[in-house]
């Protein structure tokens, strides 16, 4: 897994995320896209939040938890136990992620998926179609099968990726992991090793030791993360090599699978080569941009540590993959059609891009939200939603900062980001209280007579005007709302 | 600077060993705060944790030692085994490699370790400590007490200075300059006179030069010693030139000091005294700069008396505080354009004969111009603390001495200072009890800003405390980092707060 290089939020994000077998794919345009798409022109209406798991789907898998409950053959109760254990908290786990608002069956970006994932199936008569396919709420360019029949794919991973057989081939991939039962197995054997009679002997050995118990613990945790990440591995070729021959059984395009691949081996690399101009973005007649806060100067004290031993990843190196598939391309036979629509994915992956920043606002990530809001705004310079977002995110970082709680919404400088962010982040820093309140309260100023109409930009300028830079009353800014919007999404937050 | 306190220090020492006062749970208290800013050149460049992780065995513990960058990364992490007695006593980074400072209780020694930035060893020295001095300097930082000025000093890119007690002598300086994989290149020591007691304390650093104040005394418990500035050279410790610090009137103390290598000139700025006054009992006379040239010879001399020109600037509300409660100076910061300010906290002598205390009142900073001019006198108001005096201590001596012992044992609110790169902005911090009415009292961190704008302004951050401890430590300019340590789960957590202005 290509960890090494990422935040440790995003280490968390991963860690969480992938509870079950996942594939990390990681994608990264090698050109930036110049323009935009006209639909994207003036605004975005972002998706609503799909608070609570939709019942159909809730029945649906609780009744795979109790087929798969029942279908344990096991013969030592403890171990059958333990495995119901997993799958019930597998389910859990899988429902939390609806009920936290993560999971998106909006059909605006899964309809795509839908037809995907059939076509996929058509193609492979020989599986049964019982998965189905949701986008995550994630800026991280991942894709998870949770193991009982659930594939998410995330809005990074829709946003970087250039081409329908792509999306296919990772479908495939995940498609491959549900059908081998990697996750299935992995929950027998752990419950076989937990209910071991030498293994509990080793622990309550360490247990009773008076000297280094946690470095006991460490090796015996250690040597069991070796064996759980070498077959870890062993399921990542094993899934490669079933999706690829999943995927030529679906399409003519031989191209896809080994890019994928490329593109997920670039992946520390930012999507956009350039740096944000922060100066063109953020400067104001009424509140010119200061060189000052753009200082950046990496930690001196930073050492990043050695490249990671490729034996310790749970996925085997890009290169490593590559070369198997195309080793196993040189003997399958040739294919059948290629169906994909290429404007449909375009249109697909802007939506992403657009959706990616709505999450990170819904779940307060105000600093991450506002960085790729200036990425789209420097491609969409007369998008309301984006100039709206952007004016939000300033005064959230102000207020955060007010209260001292400007962690709580913005990661510290890491030299293991991308240095693009890493630019950005330093430059959030830099910025004192009366900075940013002055830079939240101008951006807007500046744009309001532009972009008044919108909703999102009438609340972003409430926002604004609490900040007590300009002499604007706010009272009647939120009249203005409540009489043009009377059942706005904002309604409710004015009287906290 | 705050080099005065070590002496001070060095003295309690001597009253606490007689009275043999050290406990097991202060100890603990210690290794729980084995962390700690890693500074170069004044500012904070990372930090360090050393914490016992297991018993190795019947007498040694495996240790992990964690460097962080100034945002919290981990750099790198590290198990080394010692003695169940060990202690970590600071941690510096001089641009090249990083240098640490062990303390083992049992074997009264010290251990120097460098390592390069991937925490890989580059080398190590170990010193017993045969002087009762020394021993009981490093034993009253085992007790749980601040070190009020740092022994081991980073020299950038060089290497690492130590200061210490002459092992051959009843109390003597030692000053020895290790490079950076801890091969010692030169030492030097006080000199064999009447003077038997002379601790000395790092003054400042320049490319070539490293200055130190010397405090000499006859007696252990002489309270009225001579303060010499030495200079040597950084590159073989050969002296440049040791003279009193003094002029033709006045005695000079709590001295900041610093080289000006284009006019090739010396500057002391500090508090001054008539030549008779005990510079640790009586109260100063007012400020003072004396410039003096390479062979340490006063060229010029300029006074702000507390009577004239001091008085004249202090607000008017404030003038009876300033003439009831004395100062004591923390810090000495000098902006880029020149401008010089001390900044110190009030206090005065209260309770009883049987239950003395030292009360604490507000933050006060004097600022001179360039040509250490008065300029202005800065009050800050904040809630009065108190600081309980051991009956024991109370024996020495008027209230000036109660507020070094007081300082020695963290009695003061304030905490700390951070000077922003361009030396344009400055933060003092300290950390009080605050009492708003109606509500119930709360620790806060309050940061009085020096602005780039040349304004004061005050921030103030609650410590809301989650875990069974917590602690305020330097950062990067224009942050604290607040460490929590949570018992019951063996945790520390820590964060960077960013401060408003």
């Amino acid at each position: 897994m290509k960890l090494r290089h990422t935040p440790p939020l995003s280490h968390r994000r991963r860690r969480t995320f992938f509870v079950a077998h996942s594939l990390l794919i990681i994608l990264i345009l090698l050109t930036a896209p110049l323009c935009g798409f006209a639909q994207f022109t003036t605004n975005y209406q972002a998706l609503p939040i799909e608070d609570t798991i939709p019942p159909t789907y809730l029945s649906a898998l609780n009744t795979r938890l109790s087929g798969a409950q029942a279908a344990i053959s096991e013969s030592n109760k403890a171990v059958i136990a333990s495995i119901r254990k997993y799958l019930q908290n597998r389910t859990d786990y899988v429902i939390s992620r609806f009920n936290d608002d993560y999971i998106i069956s909006d059909p605006t970006l899964t309809s795509s998926l839908q037809r995907l994932l059939k076509d996929i199936y058509d193609a492979n008569p020989q599986f049964k179609p019982e998965t189905h396919v949701f986008v995550y709420r994630s800026e991280a360019v991942n894709a998870v099968s949770f193991g009982e029949g659930t594939i998410a794919l995330t809005l990074g991973l829709l946003a970087r990726m250039e081409t329908e057989g792509q999306i296919a081939f990772v479908l495939c991939h995940e498609l491959a992991h549900y059908h081998y039962k990697h996750s299935d197995n992995k929950i027998v054997a752990l419950s076989k090793l937990y209910n071991d009679k030498e293994f509990k002997k080793e622990v309550r050995s360490i247990k009773r030791s008076d000297y280094e118990q946690i470095t006991k613990f460490s090796k015996l945790a250690k040597s069991l993360e070796l064996s759980i990440t070498h077959h870890g591995r062993e399921h990542e070729f094993e899934a490669d090599s079933l999706a690829l021959r999943m995927y030529r059984n679906l399409t003519s395009d031989v191209h896809s699978p080994i890019r994928t691949l490329e593109i997920l081996d670039s992946a520390d690399r930012d999507e956009f080569p350039n740096n944000l101009d922060l100066k063109t973005a953020l400067h104001t007649d009424a509140y010119p941009f200061k060189d000052q806060w753009l200082a950046y100067t990496p930690s001196s004290t930073w050492h990043a540590t050695s490249e990671d031993n490729d034996s310790t990843r749970t996925h085997p190196s890009c290169q490593r993959r590559i070369k198997a598939l195309q080793r196993q391309m040189k003997s399958l036979p040739a294919c059948i059609n290629n169906k994909f629509n290429a404007d449909a994915r375009n249109t697909l992956r802007e939506h992403c891009r657009f959706e990616q920043v709505a999450s990170l606002v819904h779940y307060k990530r105000y600093g991450r939200a506002l960085f790729e809001s200036l990425k789209l705004a420097a491609r969409y310079p007369d998008n309301a939603y984006v100039h709206a977002i952007i004016g939000q995110c300033l005064y959230q970082h102000y207020a955060h900062q007010q209260n001292h709680e400007l962690g709580k919404v913005l990661s510290l400088p890491d030299p293991r980001f991308a240095e693009n962010y890493d630019r950005f982040l330093t430059f959030m820093h830099n910025l004192r209280l009366s900075e940013l309140a002055s830079l939240s309260y101008h951006y807007m100023a500046s744009r309001k007579d532009r972009y008044i109409s919108n909703e999102e930009f009438l609340f972003g300028w409430w926002m604004a005007s609490q900040t007590g830079v300009g002499n604007v009353a706010s009272d009647e800014i939120k009249k203005a709302y409540i009489k043009t919007f009377p059942h706005g999404k904002y309604i409710k937050k004015f009287n906290k | 600077m705050r080099k005065i306190y070590l002496f001070m220090c060095c003295m309690m020492i001597a009253i606490q060993m007689t009275a043999q006062t050290s406990s097991t749970e202060n100890v603990k208290t210690v290794k729980l705060r084995s962390a700690g800013s890693i500074i170069q050149n004044g500012t904070v460049k990372g930090y360090f944790n050393f914490y016992n992780v297991e018993k190795k065995d019947r007498k040694n513990n495996n240790y992990q030692l964690t460097i962080t960058d100034e945002n919290l990364r981990e750099i790198n992490s590290i198990t080394i085994t010692r003695p169940t007695t060990y202690l970590l006593v600071e941690g510096i980074f001089n641009g090249t490699s990083f240098g640490f400072l062990f303390f083992d209780q049992q074997k009264k020694s010290l251990e120097l370790i460098a390592y390069d930035q991937t925490l890989k060893e580059l080398g190590k020295v170990t010193k017993t400590l045969k002087n009762r001095q020394g021993y009981g300097t490093y034993m009253y930082m085992a007790q749980g007490n601040e070190m009020m000025t740092s022994v081991f000093i980073a020299v950038p890119n060089k290497g690492f200075l130590l200061y210490g007690i002459e092992d051959e002598s009843k109390c003597d300086y030692e000053i020895e300059f290790y490079d950076n994989s801890m091969k010692r290149a030169w030492a030097i020591y006080g000199p064999k006179d009447e003077f038997d007691f002379e601790n000395a304390v790092e003054g400042f650093q320049s490319d070539q030069y490293i200055g130190s104040i010397v405090m000499r005394r006859t007696a252990l418990l002489d309270f009225n010693p001579e303060m010499d500035l030495l200079v040597v050279n950084t590159s073989d410790g050969k002296q440049l030139f040791r003279v009193p610090m003094e002029t033709s009137k006045y005695k000079v103390a709590l001295a900041d000091l610093s080289f000006d290598a284009a006019k090739q000139q010396f500057t002391m700025f500090g508090e001054y005294f008539n030549k008779e006054d005990n510079s640790l009992k009586d109260p100063s006379q007012g400020f003072i700069t004396v410039v003096l040239d390479m062979k340490g010879k006063v060229i010029s001399e300029k006074v702000n008396s507390w009577k004239k020109e001091i008085a004249a600037k202090v607000p008017a509300k404030h003038k009876e505080a300033f003439e009831e409660k004395s100062i004591l100076f923390h810090d000495f910061i000098r902006t880029a354009d020149g401008d010089y300010f001390a900044i110190g906290e009030q206090y005065k002598k209260g309770g009883t004969p049987m239950t003395l205390k030292l009360n604490i009142y507000d933050m006060v900073i004097l600022q001179f111009d360039a040509n250490f001019a008065m300029k202005n006198v800065h009050v800050f108001t904040k809630e009065k603390s108190d600081f309980s005096i051991p009956g024991m201590a109370g024996m020495i001596g008027g209230s000036k001495m109660l507020s070094y012992f007081a300082k020695g044992y963290g009695g003061f609110d304030y905490a700390f200072s951070q000077v922003a790169a361009d030396n344009n902005t400055f933060i003092i911090n300290y950390v009080n009890f605050e009492r708003e009415k109606g509500q119930k009292g709360k620790n806060q961190l309050g940061s009085i800003v020096y602005t780039p704008e040349k304004t004061f302004t005050v921030d103030k951050i609650d410590l809301v405390r989650k875990g069974s401890k917590y602690f305020v430590y330097r950062a990067k300019p224009g942050y604290v980092m607040i460490s929590e340590y949570f018992e019951k789960e063996k945790r520390i957590d820590r964060r960077l707060e960013k401060i408003n202005y």
